[in-house]
């Protein structure tokens, strides 16, 4: 796009430089065509005269033109020349300068154009740029959370873990206690309950006595109890 | 019911109830009474059943008296009617109370300390006069006992002065070396 508008500004200074030339160029001709013209005319008359009169003229009349028909030709150049200055001329220059004109309109609305579109180059690229960094930068948050992420969920993993072991290890330990107490609870009911059943069958009246004597002699008072 | 109020109530109970055992022949004879009426009260009280049922308010009083009368027909009138009286003015949970208090007034009447012997056997004369001397010389006072049967303490001696008691029963002890037996630790060894 850039190429091709400076070559196309390239190319409109051309084409004005070619206008103008091509301006010139006219100018140039019609005025050689008039020139010419005014020359060949008189030249003409000058040859046809110097014909016959070629015989009869010196070299000196050679050189000078016939002012008979000179003067009537400028004239007519004149009068020509002023008509085209007044009329053709002012049309052609308009039809040029407006050619220019336009060249040139075209030609700054494509720098215009040119420039506009550098501009929004450039701020395409700054803001291409800026999303690049940004979804970088976003990437690089989304790896640093999902790295914190997980490392907190294995640390909350470990510890859950540690609170169950942790957990069944007391309540394995406080069944075992209960275990343990029942066992001696029922151990002591055997006992004494066997211990009773011993003294039941085997103490008769006097060894109730005797174990009854005993037990008053060691007594306290009742002011012990 | 005030406690002063609650105080003579029971006060009136136990006098009429003591009125009853001052009209035996002797001492032993009067305590032989006071522990008759021990004897019931505590049979009352061991009772839930017919406790429940001699409070019942929506039982007829007639039916709740006929059944004191078929229960402890064997009781002197005035028992009886203490009891009769107690159901008819729901005040049945007064019956322990007022035994205490009748005991205390058979001590104060006869100026002497009575103790409740429990043993599985009966006891022999040496037996008995062996606690007597004990107590009357640790008490500082004449001791009357009144002497009860019970297989339960499997053996030696349970002996209740008013609200002191001394348990030197079997039972007792077996229950003292199960609890040794149940416990964490074993002569400081867990």
């Amino acid at each position: 796009m850039k190429h091709y508008l400076k070559l196309n500004a390239r190319r409109m200074k051309q084409l004005d430089w070619l206008a103008l030339a091509q301006l010139k160029t006219v100018r140039f001709s019609l005025l050689a065509v008039l020139t010419a013209a005014l020359w060949a005319t008189p030249a003409a008359a000058w040859a046809e005269e110097a014909e016959p009169a070629h015989e009869a003229s010196s070299g000196l009349d050679l050189l000078l033109p016939n002012l008979g028909e000179f003067v009537p030709m400028l004239i007519g150049f004149i009068i020509l020349w002023a008509i085209l200055a007044k009329f053709a001329w002012p049309m052609i220059l308009d039809m040029l300068e407006t050619r220019v004109n336009t060249i040139r309109t075209n030609l700054e609305q494509a720098e215009a154009a040119r420039v506009e579109t550098a501009q929004l180059l450039d701020e395409q690229k700054a803001l291409l740029s800026e999303a690049r960094e940004d979804a970088a930068r976003i990437i690089a948050e989304a790896k640093t959370a999902g790295e914190l992420a997980r490392a907190d969920i294995e640390a909350q993993a470990a510890e859950t873990a540690e609170n169950m072991l942790e957990r069944a290890r007391l309540l394995i330990e406080h069944e075992k206690d209960v275990a343990m107490l029942e066992l001696r609870s029922s151990v002591a009911d055997i006992s004494v309950a066997l211990a009773g059943r011993l003294i039941g069958t085997e103490l008769d009246i006097d060894q109730h006595r005797q174990i009854i004597e005993h037990y008053v002699a060691q007594a306290g008072s009742f002011d012990d109890n | 019911m005030t406690t002063s109020t609650h105080n003579a109530v029971v006060d009136i109970y136990a006098q009429a109830i003591l009125a009853e055992a001052m009209q035996a022949e002797d001492v032993q004879a009067a305590i032989a009474e006071s522990l008759r009426f021990t004897e019931l009260s505590t049979a009352i009280i061991a009772s839930h059943e017919l406790r429940i049922h001699l409070n019942d308010k929506s039982t007829s009083l007639a039916s709740r008296l006929s059944l004191i009368d078929r229960l402890f027909k064997d009781l002197p009138d005035a028992y009886l009617a203490v009891l009769r009286l107690l159901v008819e003015r729901h005040e049945l949970k007064l019956l322990q109370t007022i035994n205490e208090r009748f005991t205390s007034l058979i001590e104060e009447h006869f100026g002497l300390v009575i103790i409740d012997v429990t043993t599985v056997v009966a006891l022999d004369d040496e037996l008995r006069e062996s606690i007597k001397e004990k107590y009357s010389t640790q008490l500082a006072s004449p001791v009357a006992l009144r002497e009860h049967v019970d297989q339960s303490i499997m053996g030696g001696i349970v002996l209740q002065m008013r609200d002191r008691r001394i348990d030197a029963s079997l039972n007792a002890q077996l229950e003292r070396a199960r609890a040794v037996l149940a416990s964490d630790t074993i002569g400081g060894v867990s």
